[in-house]
């Protein structure tokens, strides 16, 4: 993958020197490193803004999802009741609610981190719910043939099983939540890097903005990887597993 | 000979829709006795375990225990060796005693105990997906063991393995089983299988099963005795009157004492279907 990436950036760059846009309209790589560090203060306040947001947010989700799901998981007719509801709320744009997250509780942080959430938590919520629900008959049996009570099942089995598809989409919605916190920033906001970019393409600085689309890049990889790590270390042997069900088996 | 541990007695069991899976079925097993229940695939072999499991009621008929046997006499092996893939093989192996609440130092110890005799010796830290097929069968064995209940309740254990390892893992239960004296209840659909490792085999006919056919069965009640004690009088429930008349067409075969597994395996199942004989 790295070498790909480099092999993209030179192409950019040679195509550049060759064809000599306008650095407003395609500046190239090399442009956009430099005046990335020229301006790396700025960036790096904005960057921490958006980061502030993305975890806030992602915390709440996190949290929340975590409770409900639970609770969800010990009862059936709750479980029914809301299933639908949430399968249907993967379908609403919520990205498009951004303007009126701002219109209703302005420019500070609480419009940005409930934006955050209502992009991360439904799908958070609904995988866990499945996660839950994925549960081999053939263990429960095993289980309920050893006596185990209803907490025992979801303590020893459910839980543990579900373990590898939450954190499939936890990494998922953990990319979703820096787009969230950007786009919210994007809609109105006072810092951030989803402000930064829309100041700089007003003020023509097609660099600039793409070395804040670059840091949001990295951004959201980072906490990928971190997300990964995890998994590693909560999970050390969902991976196997993953690869079991990939391969072999089934 | 002692009351036998488990009496099923008339048992049957439909679905809510009427589907029949289980007809007066009966049958008992004493301790220290390998039964193996055989019959054709879907002939409602599982219900019956799910049945005695508690995890379906009969319809109508009963389990009876011999008194003096704990409430949940069954430690239960399912098909699928249902390994949790989170725990180790220590782990796995004392599930079942998680679940009864014991304490953890103390059931670990008692599991890793047992790993050399289930040929995990050194494995016990193992995760499953490092295990072979095999040892992950042996793993599932020894957490139907370390629950120490009175009855071994195995369905189609191994069927997901390959022969040789089957026939290894087939050799071994019947060794460990006749050194500990485990009660072993087996349902399986391989002939052979159930010849090798039981003392008595009940054939079961085509759904809704029952041990002789008594609504259902033409030529496919077969049953066949065998014993470690010589001659084997028919069991009671099998000559009981709420058979009706057709349970009388099942062939006996007495056999003597036979140690030898060749011999055993020679002569212990007799099949109806084969030979028309008609018992009066």
């Amino acid at each position: 993958m790295g070498v790909s990436v480099a092999v993209l950036l030179t192409l950019w760059e040679l195509a550049v020197a060759v064809f000599q846009p306008r650095p407003s309209i395609l500046p190239p790589p090399s442009r956009i490193v430099e005046q990335a560090l020229l301006h790396a203060p700025e960036l790096a306040e904005h960057t921490l803004a958006t980061l502030i947001v993305t975890l806030a947010g992602f915390t709440c989700s996190l949290a929340f999802s975590w409770a409900v799901a639970i609770t969800v998981d010990f009862n059936d007719t709750l479980r029914r009741a809301i299933t639908p509801l949430l399968v249907a709320s993967q379908t609403i744009p919520i990205i498009a609610i951004a303007p009126l997250m701002i219109l209703w509780f302005g420019f500070g942080l609480l419009p940005k981190v409930l934006l955050v959430v209502l992009v991360t938590f439904f799908p958070m919520l609904l995988g866990l719910i499945e996660a839950f629900r994925a549960t081999p008959s053939g263990k429960a049996e095993l289980l309920a043939s050893m006596g185990a009570t209803r907490w025992q099942q979801f303590r020893f089995l459910r839980l543990p099983q579900a373990i590898p598809a939450f954190f499939t989409s936890l990494r998922i919605a953990v990319t979703y939540a820096v787009v969230g916190a950007i786009f919210a920033e994007y809609a109105g906001s006072t810092a951030g890097l989803g402000v930064y970019m829309a100041v700089q393409k007003n003020a023509f600085r097609t660099d600039l903005v793409l070395a804040a689309v670059a840091t949001t890049a990295a951004v959201s990889i980072t906490l990928f990887a971190l997300a990964v790590l995890a998994e590693r270390l909560v999970a050390p042997w969902a991976l196997r597993v993953r690869q079991d069900t990939a391969g072999r088996r089934r | 000979m002692n009351a036998p541990i488990l009496q099923v007695q008339n048992l049957s069991h439909h679905y809510p829709d009427g589907t029949a899976t289980l007809d007066a079925l009966s049958f008992d097993l004493h301790e220290a006795e390998v039964v193996s229940l055989i019959g054709p695939s879907g002939c409602g072999k599982s219900t019956l375990l799910r049945v005695l499991l508690g995890l379906e009621q009969p319809t109508t008929g009963q389990v009876t225990l011999r008194p003096g046997t704990p409430e949940h006499p069954f430690a239960y092996y399912a098909q699928d060796d249902n390994l949790f893939e989170w725990r180790t093989v220590v782990d796995n192996a004392a599930l079942g005693l998680d679940v009864a609440r014991r304490n953890r130092a103390a059931s670990r110890a008692l599991v890793r105990a047992m790993l050399l005799e289930f040929g995990l010796d050194g494995f016990g830290d193992h995760f499953p997906s490092q295990l072979s097929g095999g040892m992950r069968q042996r793993t599932a064995l020894l957490r139907t063991v370390a629950q120490h209940r009175p009855i071994l309740l195995l369905d189609e254990p191994f069927s997901a393995l390959d022969a040789l390892t089957r026939s290894d893992l087939n050799t071994w239960l019947r060794d460990a089983a006749t050194r500990h004296g485990w009660t072993i209840l087996l349902v399986t659909h391989d002939q052979a299988e159930a010849r090798f490792l039981s003392h008595r085999i009940i054939e079961l006919s085509a759904r809704p099963a029952s041990v002789v056919g008594v609504s259902t069965a033409k030529d496919r009640m077969a049953v066949a005795v065998s014993s470690r004690d010589g001659i084997t009088p028919v069991p009671a429930d099998l000559q009981s009157s709420a058979l009706g008349p057709s349970a009388r067409r099942g062939v006996w075969t007495t056999l003597k004492r036979l140690d030898d597994f060749t011999a055993r395996r020679k002569c212990s199942v007799l099949n109806v279907a084969d030979s028309e004989i008609v018992v009066d």
